[in-house]
């Protein structure tokens, strides 16, 4: 998967969120997924994945191979439309914060785990009881966040409760998977690892270690049966085989694809991802302490041109934000500095030295076409003046430079630091806290101004009051130039022709929502 | 004899593996903690700490060193960060896919080998044995996984004879083995080719058998080519070893192939340090097994040779 995938690509939740409202409605929709399920109900189709999964325990990984294969198997309590991003029901009708730190939530009643045991308010308790054990040493911890453990009021009604205010519960809640308890317990984690069980709409065939993993449809999903009857998950990490696979219609989906190979493929599907790759300009010291140097190079960068070049059509401009407007926090208002490179010049003239010299520390590899982008804003900048050291690190090294980790915090930054940061969250806290607070794990910026802000919507519970603080925090890193936004990728997919799917936001791949004519 | 070659090659083996492991383990411990690449760039410095102390990252070196010895002894490579699983058994798991891979090529290498170098040692100048000798010389030239993909251009997507990739059925390992094949028949036909043709001109013994009116044919198949065996046998454990010891990785890459070769590129894109150090002994192991065996063939085909 290109770059950063299999590692970035995350749990949120089933697409085509179904929550059905009124008995009536109900029985039509049970009825009409049944006769679409009598008519296809042989349909096969194959999806292509990188690597062999960690282990299909829904609760245990982070990583997109897993992720690709039990999102169709276990769910959270709350989803997430496809292309928005906003919340939507699933295993949860409805949710309200009772004070900032609980948020009760209702349970759709009635549903079963696959193998018939039910789903309730105990198996909320339990689901994150068992998630949020240090003993079970989840690399999902990301996940959780705050969310400490639940608390049953009644059968269909829990209490989700977060060690602090937190504002981003129901966030969090579209990530953790919900889990069978009894089965859990009785067979053990080792077992549910290779085993697992949970309420969606697939239930496991096999998994040849290495090689593939079959999956069938759930015939007692409670959203009603799946119209693709068995999923094959075969694994070809090479990208040319998986497209070469998708041109013999091998596979149905290729999920590995370089924007340069998308082309190639019967068709092509995309969207709005979370991935902005940007560079963090060093405000502490250096040349890029004076807004005026941070100015030109914002004017210095042709994103357009790295966007149709570098990406081939596959990212878009970035706003002068990291985010999209699938984050809260997201503001809608922020136009970033157009490509003008006599203003440029302009300005480093007037901050009184015409060609700065500039470290810019990059790597290799992690993220799609990251070394081109890189080397185009090196070229951008040389262009207008600057005198660009550029150095491409092992990821290890370059890891060290991002994030000195809190031990060093006097370590001196880079005058310019690639990255790409994509929101997993759904709230622009998480990144406003690693790239624009004064502790901030990846920060190098040094406005007082800014971390007023920053300080002060970590604190704010209120989702309105929230945003707006956010909004200005946001503004105002873009009016002082800290970063060079550059793009925002779009997720892309190769499909057979047969298939028809949304492709989401947040890179799940659930098969409930695909389409195939057999 | 063969009892106290067998106790020596063995005892050496022994030294090679626990060389070669321990050589991976200081490697891989050698880049530090991994703890900061296995976990999200987003991980807290708590977090990290939290999970350095669960994995053992944090405890000294010599100490670290000192447990893996301990336990390596008892066949125990620890839990796989990546797959939750006793490394062992991961790497385990792996090995009849690796075993159907090399065997199957090494089969079909010795086979047509044979065949082709007997025919371009007895047409020798010939334009036959012109074109055996450029094809084998291709074989051993051109890059594997180069091949491989020319092989799936060839003969998945254009004729779609064979599934581009995939493991488990009969046809999905046609092309990998054949990708795999071409390395050792290429320099296996070379072998066979120069060994019987050394044989068939030098020997005095040939001379013989030609004054003794036994037919030409005879003399090749029979008599030139078992002489020449155990320099054959000898190659192809080589070229066997090669396979083994990393060549198949590119193929196994490209086909999805669940062999030794893939699972060790996967161990370290995962950062799966035990499964690292789990994989290099059982490719040693398997190594100086292939080796000893190697040997103790060329006794069997050669009586001159003496252990």
């Amino acid at each position: 998967m290109g770059g950063g995938r299999v590692f970035r690509l995350r749990v949120c939740g089933i697409g085509v969120g179904v929550a059905l409202a009124a008995g009536a409605t109900a029985t039509l929709a049970t009825h009409a997924s049944a006769s679409v399920e009598a008519r296809s109900a042989s349909t096969t189709i194959s999806i292509a994945i990188g690597s062999d999964p960690s282990g299909l325990d829904p609760q245990a990984y982070e990583d997109g191979n897993a992720l690709a294969v039990y999102d169709n198997i276990a769910e959270p309590l709350i989803t997430t439309d496809a292309v928005t991003n906003h919340l939507k029901p699933l295993l949860a009708t409805s949710w309200k914060y009772v004070n900032s730190k609980t948020l009760r939530v209702t349970l759709r009643s009635g549903v079963r785990f696959s193998n018939g045991e039910p789903f309730n308010a105990d198996a909320v308790v339990f689901s994150l009881k068992r998630l949020t054990n240090p003993k079970f040493a989840t690399q999902q911890s990301d996940f959780f966040g705050t969310i400490t453990h639940a608390k049953k009021i009644n059968a269909t009604t829990v209490d989700v409760i977060s060690s602090v205010a937190d504002a981003t519960i129901p966030q969090s809640l579209s990530l953790i998977m919900m889990v069978p308890p009894k089965y859990v317990t009785q067979k053990g984690a080792s077992y549910f690892n290779t085993h697992p069980v949970g309420t969606g709409p697939y239930v496991l065939g096999s998994w040849t270690r290495g090689a593939s993993i079959t999956l069938k449809a759930n015939s007692r999903y409670w959203g009603g049966a799946p119209s693709i009857a068995n999923v094959k998950f075969v694994i070809m990490p090479e990208a040319n085989v998986q497209l070469n696979a998708l041109k013999t219609g091998e596979v149905d989906l290729a999920t590995a694809l370089s924007p340069q190979q998308l082309p190639q493929a019967p068709k092509q599907l995309k969207v709005a991802g979370p991935e902005h790759p940007m560079i963090i300009l060093n405000q502490r010291s250096g040349p890029f302490a004076n807004r005026n140097v941070r100015l030109a190079a914002n004017y210095a960068v042709d994103r357009k041109t790295i966007a149709a070049k570098i990406y081939f059509g596959t990212a878009k401009p970035a706003m002068c934000e990291p985010f999209g407007l699938q984050t809260l926090g997201y503001n809608p208002k922020l136009k970033n500095y157009p490509y003008n490179p006599a203003k440029a010049k302009q300005l480093l003239a007037k901050s009184g030295n015409p060609h700065p010299t500039v470290t810019f520390i990059g790597e290799s590899g992690r993220w799609t076409n990251d070394l081109a982008a890189e080397q185009a804003v090196q070229g951008y900048l040389e262009a207008v003046g600057f005198k660009v050291k550029f150095q491409s690190l092992a990821f290890a090294s370059f890891l060290k430079q991002l994030l000195p980790n809190g031990n060093n915090p006097k370590m001196a930054r880079p005058d310019m630091l690639w990255t790409s940061t994509g929101d997993t969250t759904g709230d622009a806290d998480q990144k406003l806290q690693t790239f624009y607070a004064p502790k901030g794990a990846a920060a190098s910026v040094n406005d007082p101004v800014l971390f007023k802000l920053v300080a002060k919507e970590a604190a704010t519970i209120d989702r309105g009051k929230r945003t707006a603080v956010q909004q200005q925090a946001l503004a105002r890193a873009c009016q002082q130039a800290d970063f060079i936004y550059l793009v925002n990728n779009q997720n892309i997919y190769g499909a057979s022709t047969r298939l028809t799917w949304q492709p989401r936001y947040d890179e799940q791949i659930l098969v409930k929502a695909m389409k195939a004519a057999s | 004899m063969v009892s106290r070659f067998l106790a020596r090659r063995i005892a050496l083996g022994v030294g090679v593996i626990a060389t070669a492991t321990l050589i991976a383990w200081l490697l891989v411990y050698a880049l530090g903690s991994p703890a900061n690449l296995m976990l999200p760039i987003s991980a807290t410095p708590a977090q990290v700490a939290r999970f350095s102390h669960q994995m053992g990252f944090d405890k000294p070196m010599p100490e670290r060193l000192g447990h893996f010895i301990e336990r390596a002894v008892h066949g125990d490579f620890g839990t796989s960060y990546w797959q939750s699983e006793p490394a062992v058994r991961v790497v385990v798991s792996r090995l009849p896919a690796e075993l159907l891979l090399i065997g199957g090529a090494m089969l079909v290498a010795y086979v047509l080998s044979l065949v082709l170098g007997v025919i371009a040692a007895r047409r020798a100048g010939g334009a036959l044995d012109r074109l055996i000798v450029a094809v084998s010389i291709v074989g051993v030239s051109m890059p594997a996984f180069w091949l491989a993909e020319l092989l799936i251009v060839a003969f998945a997507v254009h004729f779609r004879w064979f599934p581009v990739g995939g493991y488990g059925s009969f046809k999905a390992a046609i092309l990998p083995i054949l990708a795999t094949a071409a390395l050792p028949l290429g320099r296996l036909t070379q072998i066979v080719r120069s060994a019987v043709l050394d044989e068939q001109t030098n020997r005095v013994h040939i001379t013989s058998l030609r004054a003794r009116g036994v037919s030409e044919r005879r003399i090749l198949f029979v008599h030139a080519v078992r002489n020449a065996s155990a320099a054959i046998v000898t190659m192809g454990g080589w070229e066997m070893g090669r396979l083994l010891a990393g060549f198949t990785v590119t193929i196994e890459v490209v086909f999805g192939w669940p062999g030794l070769g893939h699972l060790a590129i996967d161990a370290i894109q995962q950062r799966d340090l035990p499964l690292i150090v789990a994989d290099v002994f059982f490719v040693s192991t398997v190594l100086v097994a292939l080796n000893i065996v190697v040997d103790l063939f060329r006794v069997l085909l050669d009586r001159r040779i003496v252990l």
